[in-house]
Parts: structure tokens; sequence; C-alpha cells
């Protein structure tokens, strides 16, 4: 699977973004500053995501 | 440049690149000599070897912390992400972006400096830099904060250049992916990016206060310092089976029998179990709702999931490649590993380490004990496994077969160092057994006097004549895993210097053997899975020891939060 870096990567951000907006939105977790840590993580991995993708994109790779 | 010869690998990378990389290996083994120097006088005197006055003592212990949790570590990972992503990703050639990473260096070298300056002065803070010990004089914080703001930097400026190192053949149109190793070095440079991001999230705050530009940062210090020491567990262990799945492919030839796929899918599952384990560390906190607290609890059951994973890739593969060349028997296949080799054998005891170290951490996370026993010796008892038996010996390990590759010197007195793993596991012994049981006994874990006083007027009582006891037992194993770790410091400045014939043999000619292409398909290999559930078992059975012995001592719980596990 020659995308898969950039898919593995893809997942990484779905799950941390989806958990920074949970630790920002739900006051009972009591981790609201941890959305600026777990929040800029999910940026960096969906950037990590889009350069990998775009790398195997430039061989001309792909399923 | 893409290799499956490490020591091949590192030999064919350029001058400029070889210094780069012993610049970190240097301040690293510099780092872990001072670690232990700290360490030893703290054992020393927690356990009566010599008498220390507390506040020294307290000094010392924060120095020993500091030191190892941050400077050994991080200096150690730094050069190893940089060294896999550019001997690992085919086509790479060199590091990418060479003055950054310098950059990246001199801050975390600066950092190492500041952090151990400020201990010269007044300073009482932990490793954990808890502002609150600042009331009274916040410039008591200023180059303690400082440093860790500047090995965060630098942290991420490292690891930005090995991160563009991967990048930069795919790119260039010459590679479609990643081997799997240059995958993990992309993902634990991600995650040493996201680690200095919250370093300077936890620190640039109190920076600000102690040199008079912020206010006060108060109770959300404590979580964010969680957050980022979440980070500072993972980050290690992480290192660990990367280096694991290196050595072993090196050392045997073995790759994964479950393909190069499944081990890229196994080390994300790192990054995507981060986050949602990181409630266990808000379980000392007073008003955090139950509901989270059982969420928290289910969730950091998953925290050990992907090393298990690791662990089972490696010890399958290995035993499937060793019954394909006739080894018979449940253990026989064992046998036949090159136990003479010192990284194989480090990495042995490593992996008992780790399980003990483990099985003992699920005990500690469980939300009812964790209250109970967080503040007692438990806690270094047990993380003693996890960062010198686990951690440090496979980064040892692998320095073993590095640091020669780079300076063209030769493996010091190999005999000698393959016997070192199994002294610090005996030393790790002695201190986890002894530290364990003290703390179900109440030692407490940062206090250097054990007498204590009860009542106004204050009525002195000494210490219970079990805890000297028991102490002792952790000091016996603190000598041994100090001598063992002295030899161990020693044959790595004699690799850094110059090791000569008589004592040295070339990284090629360590014990090894060479079973790659051997015919798997149709070999069993329970090992793995044994060891899996064998290690479920144990958790199940110390929990509920656990239990059973805090139920026999009269305990009172005041509760409160506290500077991190």
């Amino acid at each position: 699977m020659k995308r898969l870096d950039a898919v593995l990567l893809g997942i990484v951000f779905a799950v941390w973004g989806v958990l920074a907006l949970m630790y920002a939105t739900i006051p009972m977790i009591q981790m609201p500053t941890s959305f600026r840590v777990w929040g800029l993580g999910a940026l960096l991995f969906l950037v990590l995501a889009v350069l990998a993708a775009r790398g195997a994109a430039g061989k001309g790779g792909g399923d | 440049m893409a290799t499956e010869n490490l020591t091949e690998g590192v030999r064919n990378l350029g001058q400029r690149d070889k210094r780069l990389l012993l610049a970190f290996f240097t301040v690293a083994v510099v780092a872990l000599a001072l670690g232990v120097i700290y360490g030893t006088i703290t054992a020393a005197g927690r356990t009566g070897i010599f008498g220390i006055e507390p506040t020294t003592g307290y000094r010392v212990l924060g120095l020993h912390g500091v030191t190892i949790f941050f400077y050994w570590l991080y200096f150690v990972q730094a050069g190893f992400v940089l060294l896999l992503a550019t001997v690992y990703t085919e086509k790479a050639e060199s590091v990418a972006w060479r003055p950054v990473a310098w950059l990246g260096f001199a801050l975390m070298l600066a950092g190492f400096v500041f952090s151990e300056w400020q201990y010269l002065g007044d300073t009482t803070l932990l490793y954990d830099g808890n502002p609150e010990l600042l009331n009274n004089d916040p410039t008591e914080g200023q180059l303690f904060f400082l440093g860790y703001i500047c090995l965060s930097v630098g942290l991420f400026l490292v690891a930005t250049s090995a991160i563009v190192t991967a990048l930069r053949p795919k790119f260039a149109g010459l590679i479609e992916s990643w081997s799997p190793v240059s995958f993990a070095a992309v993902a634990w440079s991600g995650l040493l990016i996201v680690s200095a991001i919250a370093g300077v999230n936890a620190f640039l705050g109190p920076l600000l206060w102690t040199f008079g530009m912020g206010e006060s940062v108060g109770g959300g210090y404590t979580m964010s310092w969680h957050v980022l020491f979440h980070n500072m567990h993972y980050l290690p262990l992480m290192a660990t089976v990367v280096l694991w799945y290196v050595l072993v492919q090196s050392i045997t030839g073995v790759n994964s029998i479950f393909g190069s796929n499944f081990s890229k899918i196994v080390f994300s599952m790192y990054l995507v179990f981060v986050p949602p384990t990181s409630l266990y560390h808000m379980f000392l906190e007073p008003g955090l709702a139950e509901v989270v607290r059982v969420v928290g609890s289910i969730l950091s059951l998953f925290i050990a999931v992907p090393t298990v994973l690791v662990f089972v890739v490696i010890v399958a593969s290995l035993e499937a490649h060793a019954r394909a060349q006739g080894a018979r028997g449940l253990f026989g296949w064992i046998h036949v590993l090159p136990w003479r080799n010192p990284a194989m054998a480090a990495i042995g005891m490593a992996t008992v380490n780790l399980a003990l170290g483990g099985v003992f951490s699920f005990v500690l996370i469980q939300e009812r004990m964790a209250v109970l026993i967080s503040d007692t010796f438990f806690v270094p008892g047990y993380f003693h496994f996890l960062t010198v038996g686990a951690v440090s010996l496979t980064f040892i390990a692998m320095l073993v077969y590095v640091i020669p590759s780079l300076t063209g010197s030769l493996c010091w007195r190999p005999h000698v160092l393959s016997r070192l793993p199994y002294y610090l596991t005996t030393g790790l012994c002695l201190f986890g057994a002894g530290g364990i049981y003290a703390g179900y006994h109440g030692v407490p874990r940062r206090i250097f006097e054990l007498s204590y006083h009860v009542d106004a007027p204050l009525e002195h009582i000494d210490a219970p004549f079990e805890w000297g006891a028991l102490m002792g037992v952790v000091g016996a194993g603190s000598v041994l895993m100090a001598i063992t770790l002295a030899i161990y410091i020693y044959g790595l400045v004699r690799m850094l210097i110059t090791t000569g014939q008589e004592v040295g043999v070339p990284v090629d000619k360590l014990a090894a053997v060479s079973w790659a292409g051997s015919p798997v398909e149709n070999q069993r290999a329970w090992m793995g899975p044994l060891s899996v559930a064998i290690l479920l078992g144990a958790m199940y059975l110390f929990t509920a020891i656990s239990f059973e012995l805090l139920q026999t001592l009269p305990i009172s719980v005041a509760g409160g939060g506290h500077g991190g596990h």
C-alpha cells in the first residue's frame, strides 16, 4: 500500500483532533489547556500526512 | 541511504553527520554519568549508607531527576532519531537542515548547563518544577525554567531536521514509501515536537513569572505538567521498542514475519493511544468527576497495547526463524540466540525489566490504588525497572553498536558488556522488591529523614524498624546498579575516545546469527502470546496482592494533588 504512511499519519490526526475538541469542550475532564498541546499535535500530524501523501503522489504512487 | 545493516549504514555517513551525532551521544553519556552520580548519592542518603543533610539530599534528588529524565534520555533520543531517519530512509544520504540540528543541539546544551547551574543556588525544585515551591523567591527558578525552555525548543529543531531528512527523498521523487524504521523515526520525531510544544506550554508561564513578567501560574501548572509528563513517559518507551526492532534486525538478520506494513501500523498505534490514555495522571485531583475516573481507568489499560504488540512481533519473528533453523522445544529457540552479544543480552534483560515495571505500573494507575501509594517509595521502586532496566539499558545497547561505528573504534570488552545486563537486573530486583514493599508499608517517596513528628507539642517518632530494613535492601540494589552503570559508562567513554585491540573487538565481529530468508511459513511461534498471557495473569495477581496487603495496614488518606508519578 503506497499511501500507507499518509493514511496512518492521517488517522493520528483524526484521533488527536477529536480528543483535543473533547478536552476543550467538556469541562468535566478538567484538562482544558491540554487542548493547545493535542490540537497543535493534530495539526502537525495533518501536515505530515499531507506531505507524505504528496511525496508518494510525486513518485506516481497510489493504490 | 537505506540499509538493514546498522553498522554499515552508520559507517557510510559523512564526516559532518558523524560529528553531529557524536556531539549528541557525547553529551548524553556525560548526562548519564552525572545522573548516576546524583542517583547514587540520593540512594545512599535515603538508605542510610551515609548521612546527608535533608535539604542537600532534596537538591541532589532534583538534580538526579532533571539530569536523567530530561537530559540523558533526550540527548540520546535526539541523536537516535537523526541517525535512524538518515540511515534507514532510502536515498536520504545525509542529515537534512544540518545547521538547524546543530542549533537544536546548542540550545539543548545551553538548557543542560542552565538546569545544572540552578542547583548551585538555593532552589528546592524537583524535576517536576512545581512553582508553588518558589513562592518565597521566584528568582530561584529562573535558570531552571530557562533550561527546560531551551531544551524544548532545541528538541523541536532537532526533530524537525529528522522529519525533513525522511521527507526529502519523497519530495525528490526518489522513493514512494518509508521503511518501517524510517516511518517510526518520523512518528517518534512528531511526538518529540508535540512534547516540545507541551514543554513550552508548561514552562513558559513559570519562566516569565520568575523574571517578574507574568502572574503566578497556580493550579493550571499541574495539568500542563501532567500532559508533558504523559508524553515523556511514552517517548522513551516508543524509542525502546523501535531500537529493539533495529538491533534485532542487525544482530539476527530477522525481519518481522507479519510484514513491514504491520510494523508501521503498530508504530503508529503509539501515537493513536497517547492522548486518550493521559487521563489517569489526573486521578489525584480531588474535584475530578467519578465518571472521568472510571473512563480514565479503562483507557489506561490501553497504554501498554503498542508495546505489547511490538514485543509479540519481535518475539514471534525470532521464534519462527529460530525454529526454521532447527530449534526445538518451547524454550529451545531462546538458547540459540546470540546472548554473548552485549546488545542481545541487554534486549533480553530489558524485556524482563519492562514486564516487571509494567505489571506494577498497572497496579499504580488504577484509580483506587493511585491515591494510596502514589507518594510512597512504591513509585521509584517500580519505575526504575522501566527507566533504568528497560529504557536506559536499551539506549546503552544501541550506543554500544553506534559509537564504535561512528568513531571507527572497537567495541570495548564485549564479554564484560554482555554480562552487565544480568548484574543490572539483579540490582534492580533488589531495589524494586525492597522499594515496592517499603511503599506498601508507607515509606514516603521524597523525604530523607524518615523519623517523623505527631501532635503539638511535637512528639518525635522513630521510623519503624522494617522501614530501615527494607531501605537497606534498596541500598544494596542501588550499589549494584551504580557499579554496573559505572562500568557501562567507562566502556562508552573508551569507545568515544579509543579502544585498543587488546581490549576491543570490531562491532561486525560481535556474536550474531544470520537467519534472514529462513523458511518460516509453517513454523510455530507460541512464546509471544504465551508471554502476554503470563503478563496479564501477573497484573491480576499483583493487583489482588496489593489490595490484600493494603487492607491489612492501618491507613488514613488525606487527598490532594501532587507533581506526578
